[in-house]
């Protein structure tokens, strides 16, 4: 049991796109920390990934003066000054997902999710599945230019191809719409017969990407990783196989270990030293999915935590 | 000049205020500040504080209203808008960087040359801007297309010009000072910059398109494209005008989302087009031409922010959000449409020949587009 302060803390979660599972499972991480804690947390984000969306958002938050405030921004660069408004109110704030420019000044503890370094293991688990590396001619489906996040995801996986030996093409846009993925997936199959390696940055691209495998009957043939998150049908099709390597990052820890820290900090005034906590990641096999030591990297969206 | 006069003008300007949308929009822009004041506990919602963050967020958005509006107002639709805001942003950012100092530099954030970067930078992106209207003002007045595929075109084009300039990464490292000193800076730290900009090219777009020849002839194409070129006003050069004059406020724009955030964002601006369009009809203006209002547009840019602070401050799901302001266009240009039946038509229903898409034109005179353009104050 903690201790009943007189008033109850009030918490905010603001994140770069709250359609997305990815961010909501960070917003169930806070939530649970939350309850633990007595603390009343409210949520809120933009609908698209768009700085200039969020920003009105954080500006609303910031006149309501919670008592801390975790944001997983948008833009490194953007979020500064509304974020220094809150530093200078003495609200203090914790950044999840990318840590802000010169992030150690205006937040307590930063959390980031080293897309590059989890592109890189789905790479290095479908390299695992080829007797011959040399022979694998692997493609990465990405979700739009200027997107870093999913942009280094494509870089780290195109990287571990590279040196396992095999060919990485330059990757493909497909907005995260199936539609758009499956035609651009069916294209590049009947273009590149030796393509036998693909990678989907989320699972709607996913989604797409392997209906066009199984259109053109190679299921199996063709080795598929993707990002968990954004699809109600990744588990299935890590199950049946049409998914060899699924990448399971930890934005519930982000959005838990955001919300205990500023606690630690709003209850006992003692500022802890910044840190930057770089996450980890799964890799979600058939074989491994069902492990206990799997769940923490299994994205849930909302359907993971009840609203409110 | 007797008081009884001056009276009876200010009795007369209330009067005409009753007839007008921007009044009505005022009204309602008001009623719905007020309710987010009492409805918001502990009057975190009606304070300067909030109300200037509001105003601060809406100013980018007020510059893309106000060129939609000359644009509306001509007859004619600019779906390129987000295009035009994010080719001009890359400009504006990439020039700035480049002459601020040389790469080394400003990789170690030294910006010898930061003024001059500053200023060929904000050049550059209200000349991207201007040559993005400019273009499609031409391909709109040689081709003979309609406006609505030509911007759709460029829409794409522009976009894809921003990708290849960028190799799709967004551009960052700007000179932090164009940011604190400018984009995000506050006035008495109250009053943001780009608000007090915005609302400057507001009034002096409001005077050039109720008080000038330009403004006039925009309207007078709007009414009757063929009228207009049979009276011998030179059409095609004003579209292109009034196109690139769109363009250098979208150019603007683009130079102050990099004032606000500091790097392009290439992924955003999607729905810019459609937030702009949004307010001036709003505001006011006819979608199919003769009929608008800088000063409708204006008041009605701010109703999107005022609900994103409010709902968010009240903490309700945004994505009620969608579906507030889709009610408030749709009842909005209802009413408005109402209001402009001629008083006997009124309670009736109206003869068949009124066809749905015609009915905005009704209470129009077709024969002097120039007079009806006066009587809308």
């Amino acid at each position: 049991m903690h201790m009943r302060t007189a008033k109850q803390l009030r918490f905010t979660i603001a994140v770069a796109q709250i359609t997305d599972t990815y961010f909501q499972t960070m917003i169930c991480g806070a939530r649970a920390e939350a309850k633990k804690l007595g603390i009343k947390l409210t949520s809120q984000g933009s609908q698209q990934y768009d700085p200039s969306q969020l920003i009105p958002i954080v500006d609303a938050i910031f006149q309501t003066k919670p008592d801390a405030f975790v944001l997983a921004p948008s833009d490194a660069r953007a979020f500064v000054p509304p974020v220094k408004r809150f530093l200078n109110a003495g609200i203090p704030v914790a950044i999840t997902d990318q840590p802000l420019i010169n992030d150690k000044l205006y937040s307590i503890r930063s959390y980031e999710s080293n897309n590059y370094l989890h592109g890189k293991l789905a790479g290095a688990a479908i390299a695992r599945l080829f007797p011959d590396p040399k022979k694998i001619v692997a493609l990465g489906i990405d979700y739009q230019a200027g997107i870093v996040q999913t942009n280094d995801r494509i870089r780290g996986w195109n990287d571990a191809i590279r040196a396992a030996g095999g060919t990485a093409l330059k990757a493909q846009f497909a907005n995260s719409d199936p539609n758009k993925a499956q035609q651009v997936v069916e294209a590049a199959l009947r273009g590149n017969p030796k393509l036998n390696a693909l990678m989907f940055i989320d699972g709607l691209t996913g989604d797409g990407g392997r209906a066009a495998i199984k259109v053109l009957g190679l299921t199996g043939k063709v080795r598929v990783a993707e990002f968990m998150g954004a699809s109600a049908q990744q588990v299935r099709a890590l199950r049946t196989g049409s998914i060899d390597a699924l990448v399971g990052q930890t934005p519930y820890l982000m959005g838990s270990g955001a919300v205990k820290t500023l606690y630690d900090y709003v209850t006992t005034k003692k500022k802890p030293p910044y840190r930057l906590i770089k996450t980890g990641a799964l890799i979600l096999t058939k074989k491994n999915f069902d492990l206990p030591s799997s769940k923490p990297y299994i994205l849930t969206g909302f359907a993971g935590c009840k609203q409110g | 000049m007797s008081t009884a006069f001056v009276e009876d003008s200010i009795i007369a300007f209330f009067k005409r205020q009753l007839h007008a949308t921007p009044f009505w929009i005022m009204l309602f822009v008001l009623g719905l500040i007020g309710f987010f004041g009492v409805w918001v506990p502990r009057g975190t919602f009606l304070n300067a504080s909030n109300l200037f963050d509001i105003g601060g967020n809406a100013s980018l958005y007020l510059m893309l209203a106000i060129g939609s509006t000359f644009i509306l107002g001509m007859g004619a639709i600019d779906l390129s808008i987000s295009s035009a805001v994010i080719l001009s942003s890359v400009a504006t950012a990439k020039v700035m960087v480049a002459a601020s100092g040389t790469s080394e530099q400003v990789l170690a954030g030294q910006y010898p040359h930061v003024g001059l970067g500053v200023a060929l930078g904000v050049l550059a992106g209200l000349g991207t801007g201007l040559g993005f209207g400019l273009v499609n003002g031409i391909l709109v007045a040689r081709l003979r297309v309609s406006s609505f595929v030509i911007t759709l075109g460029t829409l794409g084009i522009g976009l894809g010009v921003a990708y290849i300039w960028t190799g799709g990464v967004n551009v960052g490292l700007v000179p932090p000072a164009f940011q604190n000193d400018f984009g995000t800076l506050r006035l008495g730290s109250l009053i943001p910059v780009v608000l007090v900009l915005a609302l400057a090219m507001a009034t002096t777009a409001h005077f050039v398109l109720r008080h000038t020849n330009f403004g006039l002839r925009t309207l007078a194409i709007g009414s009757s494209d063929e009228a207009s070129r049979r009276s011998g006003l030179n059409v095609d050069r004003h579209v292109v005008l009034v196109f690139g004059l769109a363009g250098l406020l979208y150019g603007a724009a683009g130079v102050i989302d990099i004032g606000r955030n500091g790097s392009t964002s290439l992924s955003g601006h999607q729905l810019d087009s459609l937030a702009a369009i949004t307010a001036v009809v709003i505001g006011g203006a006819s979608l199919f031409g003769g009929v608008a209002s800088i000063v409708g547009a204006t008041i009605a840019i701010f109703i999107p922010p005022i609900l994103t602070n409010g709902l968010v401050q009240k903490q309700i799901d945004p994505f009620y959000q969608n579906i507030v302001i889709g009610i408030i266009l749709i009842v909005a240009v209802w009413i408005d449409q109402l209001r402009r039946q001629p008083p006997g038509s009124r309670g009736r229903r109206k003869p068949r020949r009124a066809i749905p898409h015609q009915v905005p034109t009704l209470t129009r005179s077709e024969t002097d587009p120039l007079r009806r353009q006066r009587r809308r104050g």
